[in-house]
């Protein structure tokens, strides 16, 4: 059953029959997804692509923030805010058609992390969420019920609901509404390159200048076959870039004025120098920063590009420190699966100057694409995906990679278990807001559900 | 003397003044080097509790006169009360924040007078060393028969001079040594000076423990002692001899003092072109005195001391982290030392490690009340560590070592 | 907002609680010393009644107006804070934890009597980490000592507004603002991870600090495999993990959700140059204009706002020399005749730059209600961009409709730390100059290091020592407004001094242009019960008021919290009640 509401009125009524009826629910947006998050167990999915209203844009004195609703994708809010001056941060690795929401809600990276990664977990400030109860609540000042307009404070009084309940997954209830931070829509972009053989030197250069330069928006490094996939139109395309590109190419990319890029791009200059590291305008005489401008501006590629080369995705976050250790753990599992290089891509993105790393595993195969079930992946090496998927994410979490986003059961399953008390706590949490466990049962808790909490009454004297 | 209306009504007050800033508790933040040596309130860093701090004092002063609780319900009060060393750490930092004269020595002090008006106070070394006091004119319970060490430095027997030499109980009786040094730098120096027999103890020891019944015969003997000298400026070796003088003897006689004051560092530290000096060869930490310091604001002794030592060739100087205002006590002070001596101990070593860490071989200070108590901490460090102590000198000493041509 | 609760309700938020029995106390304190240390527990009256206050004053003239804890336990470890809650919730006994207590809100108090703990023994830099660029730290370190710390390694924590005596877990979990927040977020947006004691005694690492692959929730000292103190090591990742982050519990709890007893946040980088710009201004709409076209721009690292209360007396060192420097900057004539008398004494002096610069700035933000600071750090060249972007920003007529006064020539010099000519000494000079006796060159050297080792607040209440502040959160735009209604409030209520700027604020940006924080002072006479009430009555007057308009206000204090929250943010209030009751925090942390 599939259900299309098309206000959120509607989303309230069909959460009070689905909990009247115990109807598991299963918030989808824009099906944008590599993990199987919306996929469910019977039960409903709501399909939030109609409640797309932009609602109001609030100018930098007001707060510099857009209200949307959960259907709202990425270029229908950069479009609608170009002409303001505007723009949403676009994310990392999602097409435009993505939903802004559940790309934060879902605590999915941004693009431009370098610079904002201070920003990269908190791109909703406030935001109202629909509960198994029939209610609408609002988290921060969200929940302010007063007259005027509140303002956008993500911090509730007496704890951080918000934080505690983003990234649910809808398993805790669907967000109706949120309020997103807008950026100033800077003037221009240009970019520097680095090239090297070694992941690791590369890495560490780079890191010791943007560190300390505090420059470059985005610090994307990535191998020849991801690379490509932002730049390819075609299949032949891709395959011409696979043999082309150098083994590790490192984009910075800078935005704003001239003035400003100039004094950027000087300063990660000099800084390269002094670290005996070569910044490029160009990598291999192709004309890259032409087509990587679209982008960074709305990441057209990556969503178009799927299907020329199907892959599913494996994504963690981790330090440069501890980034050498995963990468050998997992290049030895892709050994013992006999799985040839060409068929594993690598990409890694800078967050806040290189105080952490997100990075992702591309596993590429042949035939299919990306609405197949899970269930029916082929193999790669000598190994079924769905089975090397799960291999994968158990040796990056113990070599002490981070998975933030537990986006299917195969992850929970791998991560709960080493935090129990944690675990526990949420499955409180859980019941606290859903009893029947009607909220996307799957998502998070695989099915779990929660804990009845179990308190002790008592009284105390007062005077 | 007792404690008066006023001083009750000030308590009260600065109680209420207190802002819970926490800048009591430890170095200020301007002047923090490290988490280890951050913390300068002795009695807060052994005891823990926020009761040990001054923050905490103030608010069990207000509780007391307001007779909130029954003194004798708690087994910890006099414990708190009186593990304060008076050192004036958290003074001045609530100085440098606030108008209000919080002033939380004081009411230690104050209180302490309050608790032995009523029969709860001091500790029972203390009650003993203001018995010897009575009867013997100096809290050690040596004979009142004092400063026979003049004959072996042949000071001149004269009764009347330019500078009065105040020896004090500790320097007199416990570290004759520095008493030598001092007497012997003046007499090189041809300073026209006397040391009195006759001087009597200046009263610290009651005033810090809050027994203030003898306190005014102590002064009045002391005051017409010097008077008879005709010296117009009298001298110190002891920090705690001459805050006490300096400052405290005025405020309780209601007047200015007929007479100048001077502790020998600054006597010295005004003479040293004069002072030609042989090399040693030393690592020295200068430790700075709470009583030549933060008790002497605005017009604390930080500069002459150091100016002094770096006079002296082959003499490194090391610099602490917890130094001039922000210095750790050496945990000897306001009646510690005889009343909690494993306490006192304990601190003194902390500050030992501190110099050691710094890499100082040497502590020099200007107090022998200090020397005292490094010298018992210097003794624990070294137990504790297993490493040579470190040597405690007086400024004096130290000078008169150094002196060319004596 | 909802009708008002019915009156029993209400009468709820003053209710008082009993000491607790003789026998029962006797009971709690031998179970506690079963695993603490016998000396860390103690029902010894002394002992007890310091914790009766914090910042706010807590109750009245009283010391025991019922809000004197029972027991103080002082634990070591995150294994004993966790037999203390065990214990507690064996006897239905509130807990509440106690760092540094520099809360302005009243909940350092334990307003239900019960358990204190104190975390002064817990005061240990476990672990700085330069891979993560995180440490963790137990409760009791200071942000001046974790500075300390970071300095000569070649990094920085982000400072409070708060004294820099406060608790770095603390004020972080107060959704304390920083200096750059602009840049770095509120407190929330920089914790990484948190180890937390729940209400029924389990422990709980969350985010970064549940990362590393060790034995799953054990309680330890510090984490297992890491060196203390230092760290060159795999770092900690800093994303929040994993899925719903259970680190929000406890945030503007101080304790009642759950006792944190170790915090992992983020450090930063130095930067190779700095420099601190000082403007006034007379409008305050004007410079919320400007500054945050500053904060969205990403110019430097943001900046605040400081209204005359704060400024004049973080600058001198006595309330004389405050009233001194007030009437100065109102009278030119009498500053002017001032120092044309001291030059007489030191007729080189107006012919040096440093001088000049240091009476220029002083000249230009003379006779401002407000002053902004903003903070460029970064390269040299970036540093010098940043302040002709700031500049082009203050020039621009679409922000702002007066000229602001540009102070900065004084602030090179006051905040000597920042810039590499600076020269401190002239500013001692013009201010001796001024007749300002109590000004010493060693503590504006202190000063000078304001950004990294803040002591300022703590100074500002050197007017009478008592000040109490409403801190509401909103959009830069509508702060001038409120402030109209702040001030309205205090003119109504007879507050002496309104036109002459017997008042005070200060305002921080929590991140970029999205919301601030505008801070509403108010100074009173703290040995004054009467002054106190008044103070009280007049902020809860203005909370009530601008709530009203939309005004949110995250932080409430002591006892009227509750009353508030259910009015005023009803389903969040309930949501919140049935949470802490499934944690049973509610008996913990009843109020």
């Amino acid at each position: 059953m599939i259900l299309y509401p098309k206000t959120r009125s509607d989303l309230l009524r069909i959460i009070k029959v689905a909990s009247k009826h115990k109807i598991a629910l299963v918030p989808v947006s824009s099906e944008w997804d590599f993990h199987g998050s919306t996929v469910t167990d019977g039960g409903a999915i709501i399909d939030l692509r109609d409640l797309n209203r932009i609602e109001k844009v609030r100018p930098t004195f007001d707060g510099m923030s857009i209200d949307i609703e959960p259907g709202v994708t990425f270029q229908q809010a950069n479009e609608h805010l170009r002409s303001q001056g505007y723009r949403l941060l676009v994310p990392l690795r999602q097409p435009p058609q993505a939903s802004v929401v559940s790309t934060h809600y879902g605590k999915n990276p941004v693009l431009e992390a370098n610079k904002y990664g201070y920003h990269q977990d908190w791109m909703i400030l406030t935001y109202q969420m629909a509960i198994a109860k029939g209610i609408f609540v609002g988290f921060g000042s969200e929940g302010l019920e007063t007259v005027g307009e509140p303002g956008d404070y993500p911090y509730s009084p007496r704890a951080d609901l918000g934080r505690m309940f983003l990234g649910g997954l809808g398993s805790f209830g669907i967000v109706s509404r949120a309020t997103v931070k807008l950026k100033y829509n800077p003037p221009k972009y240009d970019y520097l390159f680095a090239t090297g053989e070694n992941l690791s030197d590369l890495l560490k250069k780079l890191r010791d200048v943007t560190l300390h330069t505090d420059a470059g928006q985005t610090v994307l490094i990535a191998d020849p076959k991801i690379l490509a996939s932002y730049l390819a139109k075609s299949r032949t395309e891709l395959e011409d870039y696979w043999n082309k590109l150098p083994t590790w190419t490192a984009i910075i990319a800078i935005a704003g004025t001239d003035e400003y890029i100039q004094t950027e791009k000087l300063d990660l200059i000099d800084e390269a120098a002094s670290n005996s590291l070569k910044l490029d305008e160009n990598i291999m005489n192709l004309d890259i920063s032409k087509i990587l401008g679209p982008e960074f501006r709305l990441t057209d590629n990556i969503g178009s590009n799927f299907d020329l080369a199907p892959h599913i995705r494996i994504e963690f976050y981790t330090t440069l420190g501890r980034l050498g250790k995963i990468r050998a753990a997992a290049n030895n599992l892709f050994k013992l699966h006999k799985i040839e290089e060409e068929k594993i891509g690598f990409m890694s993105n800078s967050i806040e100057m290189g105080r952490s790393y997100f990075c992702e595993y591309d596993i590429y195969y042949d035939g299919g694409s990306q609405k197949m079930d899970p269930d029916s992946l082929p193999n790669v090496g000598n190994v079924n995906l769905r089975e090397l998927y799960e291999k994968v994410y158990k040796t990056i979490i113990e070599a002490g990679g981070v998975i933030n986003m537990p986006r299917n059961p195969i992850i929970a399953d791998l991560i709960y278990p080493r935090i129990p008390n944690y675990y526990e706590m949420m499955r409180v949490l859980k019941y606290c807001l859903d009893p029947k466990n009607i909220m996307h049962p799957r998502a998070v808790f695989a099915g779990r559900g929660g804990i009845e909490p179990k308190t002790v009454q008592i009284t105390r004297e007062v005077v | 003397m007792t404690i008066q209306e006023k001083d009750i009504e000030a308590i009260k007050n600065a109680a209420l003044s207190c802002i819970k800033c926490a800048f009591c508790r430890q170095t200020l933040p301007s002047l923090t080097k490290s988490n280890r040596f951050a913390d300068n309130c002795p009695s807060g860093l052994y005891f823990n509790y926020e009761a040990y701090y001054a923050s905490g004092r103030n608010e069990i002063a207000r509780a007391i006169l307001l007779n909130e609780y029954p003194l004798q319900d708690s087994k910890q009060l006099q414990e708190i009360i009186y593990s304060c060393t008076t050192c004036g750490a958290c003074e001045v930092n609530c100085r440098y924040i606030s108008d209000t004269n919080v002033l939380p020595v004081r009411t230690t002090e104050k209180i302490r007078a309050f608790l032995a008006q009523k029969g709860m106070g001091p500790l029972p070394n203390q009650q003993k060393f203001a018995e010897y006091i009575k009867t013997n004119n100096n809290p050690y319970g040596e004979s009142a028969s004092r400063n026979s060490w003049v004959k072996d430095a042949a000071i001149p027997d004269k009764q009347q001079a330019k500078y009065l030499y105040f020896v004090g109980c500790t320097t007199g009786y416990r570290l004759k040594n520095v008493a030598l040094a001092t007497a012997n730098i003046l007499k090189f120096l041809k300073e026209d000076f006397i040391v009195s027999s006759q001087e009597i103890c200046c009263g610290s020891p009651l005033l810090r423990t809050g027994q203030l019944e003898d306190l005014g015969r102590l002064i009045q003997h002391n005051i017409d002692l010097i008077k008879q000298t005709r010296c117009k400026t009298v001298l110190f070796s002891c920090a705690g001899c001459y805050r006490t003088v300096k400052k405290d003897w005025p405020e309780i006689l209601g007047k200015p003092l007929p007479f100048k004051t001077l502790h020998i560092a600054e006597y010295l530290a005004q003479k040293v072109k004069k002072l030609k000096f042989n090399p040693i060869s030393k690592k020295v930490a200068y430790h700075d005195p709470c009583h030549l310091g933060r008790h002497l604001f605005p017009n604390q002794v930080y500069d002459q001391p150091r100016l002094i030592i770096d006079r002296i060739p082959g003499v490194e100087r090391i610099v602490l982290e917890r130094e001039k205002d922000s210095t750790l006590c050496c945990g000897a002070g306001g009646g510690v030392k005889s009343g909690m001596p494993e306490y006192s101990e304990y601190i003194a070593s902390l500050r030992v490690e501190e110099v050691r860490a710094k890499g100082a071989d040497t502590i020099i200070t200007a107090c022998p009340f200090c020397i005292r108590g490094l010298r018992d901490g210097a003794k624990l460090e070294a137990k504790n560590s297993g490493l040579k102590e470190i040597e405690v000198i007086e400024l004096t000493e130290l000078v008169f070592q150094a002196l060319e041509g004596k | 907002m909802q009708s008002p609760v019915n009156p029993e309700e209400m009468e709820k938020i003053f209710q008082k609680f009993p000491a607790m029995d003789a026998k029962t106390a006797e009971k709690m304190v031998r179970d506690l010393q079963d695993v603490i240390n016998p000396r860390q527990v103690s029902k010894d009256w002394a002992v007890r009644v310091p914790y009766s206050r914090d910042q706010t004053g807590g109750g009245g003239s009283k010391v025991n107006d019922f809000r004197v804890p029972d027991i103080v336990v002082m634990p070591d470890s995150a294994g004993d804070v966790s037999h203390t809650c065990q214990i507690a919730l064996k006897y239905g006994v509130p807990v509440l934890p106690v760092s540094t207590g520099a809360n302005v809100c009243g909940m350092a108090v334990p307003l239900a009597r019960g358990i204190m703990i104190d975390f002064k023994r817990m005061n240990r830099i476990l672990e700085i980490d330069e891979d993560g660029l995180t440490c963790t730290v137990e409760p009791y370190v200071t942000y001046a000592r974790l500075q300390a710390e970071l300095e000569p390694k070649g990094y920085r924590v982000n400072v409070p507004g708060a004294p820099n005596s406060a608790s770095v877990l603390a004020n972080c979990f107060f959704v304390g603002d920083k200096y750059f927040s602009s840049k770095f977020g509120y407190g929330p947006m920089e914790i990484m991870g948190a180890e937390i004691v729940l209400p029924n005694g389990k422990v709980i690492r969350t985010g970064a600090l549940a990362t590393d692959p060790i034995e799953p929730d054990q309680v330890l000292e510090y984490v297992a495999g890491r060196h203390p103190a230092s760290q060159q090591g795999p770092g900690r990742v800093c994303v929040q993990a994993f899925g719903p982050d259970m680190t929000g519990l406890p945030y503007q709890s101080v304790g009642r959700n759950g006792i944190v007893t170790k915090i992992c946040i983020k450090i930063y980088p130095l930067t190779k140059s700095s420099r601190i710009l000082i403007y006034g201004f007379k409008n305050l709409k004007n410079l919320t204009r400007c500054l945050a076209e500053i904060c969205s721009r990403e110019v430097g690292y943001g900046g605040i706002v400081n209204g005359p209360c704060y400024s004049i007396p973080a600058l001198t060192n006595s309330n004389v020399d405050a009233e001194k420097l007030m009437k100065i900057f109102k009278n030119p004539l009498k500053a002017f005749l001032k120092t044309f008398f001291a030059f007489l004494k030191n007729p080189t002096l107006p012919f040096r730059k440093p001088f000049r610069e240091v009476v220029s700035g002083m000249l230009g933000i003379r006779g401002r209600n407000f002053t902004m600071e903003v903070f460029l750090f970064g390269t040299p060249r970036r540093v010098d961009l940043d302040t002709k972007r700031t500049k082009e920003i203050l020039a621009n007529k679409e922000f702002t409709e007066e000229k602001p006064g540009d102070g900065t020539g004084m602030a090179k010099h006051m905040f000597w730390a920042y810039e590499k000519d600076a020269k401190p000494e002239y500013i001692y000079k013009v201010f001796q100059s001024l007749g300002l006796k109590d000004f010493r060159l060693d503590w504006l050297m202190r000063m000078g290091k304001m950004w990294d080792y803040n002591e300022v607040p703590a100074r500002i209440m050197r007017k009478a020592a008592g000040f109490l502040l409403q801190s509401p959160r909103m959009p830069f735009g509508k702060m001038h407004w409120v402030f109209e209604i702040f001030l309205d409030v205090l003119r109504k209520a007879g507050y002496p001094g309104i036109d002459e700027g017997n008042w005070s604020t200060y305002i921080n940006s929590g991140s970029g242009a999205h919301y601030a924080c505008l801070e509403m002072d108010i100074i009173y006479d703290p040995k004054s019960q009467e002054e106190k009430n008044r103070a009280i009555q007049i902020l809860m007057n203005v909370t009530t008021q601008l709530t009203q308009k939309g005004i949110y206000f995250p932080h409430n204090i002591g006892l009227a919290r509750d009353l508030i929250e259910q009015m005023t943010v009803p389903k969040i209030w309930e949501l919140t009640k049935e949470i802490r009751e499934a944690f049973q925090a509610t008996v913990l942390g009843p109020l």
